[in-house]
């Protein structure tokens, strides 16, 4: 397997924000991570390269295997080898990811090693995002651009040294809708043209599902449900997942209100007993509140966390509730 | 850009004209007169002998005439003859500017080549025993009361010692002196001074560079540069440092008026003939053209400075231009 995550905890000062999760990435492949505000989906994917802040949290345990090798026991300096490279990110407010100070130009400039053609391969990088008009243009600052083109800057930065497996941590939560199409557009377009393995981490639903290959759903620091996404999409077999594809709004299907899904998520310092969904399930029964459930195996390759899957997988909702 | 520092020096008039008017009338209305010291406290001189003078000092005209006249006067460059040796304010305040200004701009410098790598390594290590002792040492620096460190480092180094001198800036057989020894001299009488003023200044830097590093190291595009791949030394010293420093051209810019503005306490302990003193001096015998010159150059120079602050930012930080 090109990436596999196995038993990954983390812990911000004590309080474990990622229960143990295990998710794995073929190449070439684009896995979705999803799941509400706070459930532990960037702190996955900042996980893969070990950036989350260190005076914050720490990785407790688990493995990162990347082509087999463990990424959470190298070096720093082996690391750096990995980061930028062969892994790369992109991150959600393309503005304050770019440095205010320096020229895009440095910027994409810093993660090539010296000695490549250092010109040719940025020039490269910037015609296929897109930005074919900055490669004359070194002097160019990013406040200088638009939303949309800084994010494409940002892109151009992760593939420049063309790496094999891209993070993007909600790459266009912060644009306007019309830019943020045209960005997963190039995203796509760049997967076929340079093979490149995606995690794209998001809580737009409807992009994940239509963009992934397979999707995890996340929910208080834990997968609750993994599968292809066509699977997810039609037969959810978990109550939160059926709850977030049921709260899509859609303009064929205009509804008097949108179907939220009541409640909000816990805190992790008060997460409940049993099942963590529990407070909010609209299917819950008393074996709920006593034990977490684990992660089954319903179809190839669509696990769920809970325990009347089987009963949603086969008739979509369950009656008499 | 030309355009934009023309109009601001414009701009810059009014502001100066208003500080004059004000410190010209509040220096004026203060108790006591610049004649005092030869009339009131001397009995044998008569009435007819102080008027005469108030008259030959202008000083029997009404405030806003004295003020027309000085004003007329500082606009041909002449800020006027002081009231004690009669001698040209101009003279006075030039003869005891470079003392001040060697003194703070070597402050200063030593300030910046140890507070800023303070702060720096401070915010690096934020909340480790390194960052909490530089914490303490900058505020004892801070909080000692400089005449008091003065007077404990002359015993010491001077008295107990013997190693510098304590007092004035120059030895006694100076003149005797080669080029070199001379400077060697000057410098060895500066040591003291220079050392007291950096210890007390070492606080405001050090604590304001931590605290634009802890924040520019907590910012996203310090994340980008570690996802990078750069070494941790690139993402601090370039990506970190060249955004944290930004803010401190600000307080270069803001300390051009103190550099000429002398402290009266350690001029005093360290009998230093410099800009403090002459000030203090002037203020006691209400030698107006004298005070009046010191206040002019000092709110010049704060106007200025101001000035050069927004004109420096905007030749650092590439997001900000003056059109």
């Amino acid at each position: 397997m090109f990436l596999r995550i196995e038993g990954l905890r983390v812990k911000y000062n004590d309080i474990e924000v990622v229960r143990g999760v295990d998710l794995e990435i073929g190449k070439g492949e684009c896995i979705g991570l999803v799941g509400e505000s706070g459930c532990g989906k960037t702190t996955v994917g900042l996980s893969i390269t070990r950036l989350i802040p260190g005076h914050k949290g720490r990785i407790s345990s688990g493995r990162i295997l990347f082509e087999g090798k463990n990424l959470l026991v190298l070096s720093p300096e082996e690391l750096r080898k990995y980061r930028g490279s062969r892994i790369s990110y992109v991150f959600q407010e393309p503005l304050s990811s770019l440095n205010p100070v320096f020229t895009i130009h440095e910027q994409l400039k810093e993660v090539l090693p010296k000695d490549d053609d250092v010109e040719g391969s940025i020039s490269e990088a910037l015609k296929s995002v897109g930005l074919k008009e900055l490669i004359d243009r070194k002097k160019v600052y990013p406040h200088e651009l638009s939303g949309g083109m800084q994010q494409r800057a940002m892109i151009a930065m992760a593939i420049v040294s063309k790496p094999d497996l891209l993070i993007l941590d909600e790459p266009t939560t912060a644009l306007d809708v019309t830019v943020q199409k045209k960005i997963l557009e190039l995203v796509m377009e760049l997967k076929k043209n340079l093979g490149l393995s995606i995690l794209f981490i998001s809580h737009d639903l409807r992009t994940v599902f239509e963009l992934a290959d397979g999707v995890g759903v996340m929910y208080a620091g834990r997968i609750v449900e993994q599968g292809p996404a066509k699977t997810l999409m039609s037969r959810p077999g978990h109550p939160y997942t059926r709850g977030l594809v049921n709260s899509i709004p859609s303009i064929e299907h205009r509804k008097e209100r949108f179907n939220a899904i009541e409640g909000r998520t816990p805190l992790f310092s008060e997460l409940p007993e049993g099942c963590k969904f529990y407070p909010r399930c609209k299917f819950r029964i008393k074996p709920c509140r006593e034990k977490e459930p684990f992660l089954g195996k319903f179809s190839d390759g669509h696990y769920s966390r809970c325990i009347r899957s089987k009963e949603l997988i086969a008739h979509g909702t369950i009656k008499g509730i | 850009m030309l355009k934009y520092v023309f109009r601001r020096l414009i701009g810059l008039i009014p502001f100066l004209l208003g500080i004059t008017i004000i410190t010209f009338a509040v220096i004026h209305l203060a108790p006591g007169k610049p004649t005092d010291m030869e009339t009131q406290f001397n009995p044998k001189v008569s009435m007819e002998a102080r008027e005469r003078m108030m008259t030959l000092y202008g000083l029997d005209k009404p405030l806003h005439i004295q003020y027309a006249d000085w004003l007329g006067r500082l606009l041909r460059l002449d800020f006027g003859i002081s009231f004690v040796d009669s001698r040209p304010v101009i003279t006075k305040i030039l003869e005891r500017i470079p003392v001040t200004l060697g003194i703070n701009l070597a402050s200063i410098i030593l300030i910046l080549l140890i507070g800023i790598p303070i702060g720096v390594s401070s915010a690096v290590r934020e909340g480790s025993f390194y960052d909490r002792s530089m914490t303490v040492f900058v505020f004892v620096g801070f909080a000692i009361p400089t005449f008091w460190l003065s007077l404990i480092l002359m015993d010491l180094v001077g008295v107990r010692w013997g190693i510098l001198p304590v007092s004035g800036i120059k030895s006694l057989e100076f003149e005797k002196f080669g080029f070199f020894e001379k400077i060697l001299d000057i410098a060895r009488h500066l040591v003291l001074p220079v050392f007291v003023s950096a210890f007390g200044g070492l606080a405001g830097i050090s604590r304001y560079m931590r605290s634009n590093m802890t924040n520019v190291l907590r910012q996203d595009y310090i994340r980008t540069a570690r996802a990078k791949g750069l070494r941790e030394k690139d993402v601090i010293y370039k990506h970190g440092f060249k955004n944290a420093l930004l803010p401190v051209v600000t307080i270069l810019g803001l300390s051009v008026p103190g550099l000429i503005g002398g402290s009266v306490i350690f001029e005093s302990i360290f009998s230093i003939p410099g800009m403090g003193r002459l000030f203090y001096e002037s203020v006691m015998t209400r030698d107006y053209p004298v005070i009046m010159g010191v206040l002019v150059i000092g709110a010049s120079l704060t106007l200025l400075g101001n000035l050069l602050a927004d004109i420096s930012y905007a030749a650092v930080d590439p997001r900000i231009k003056y059109e």
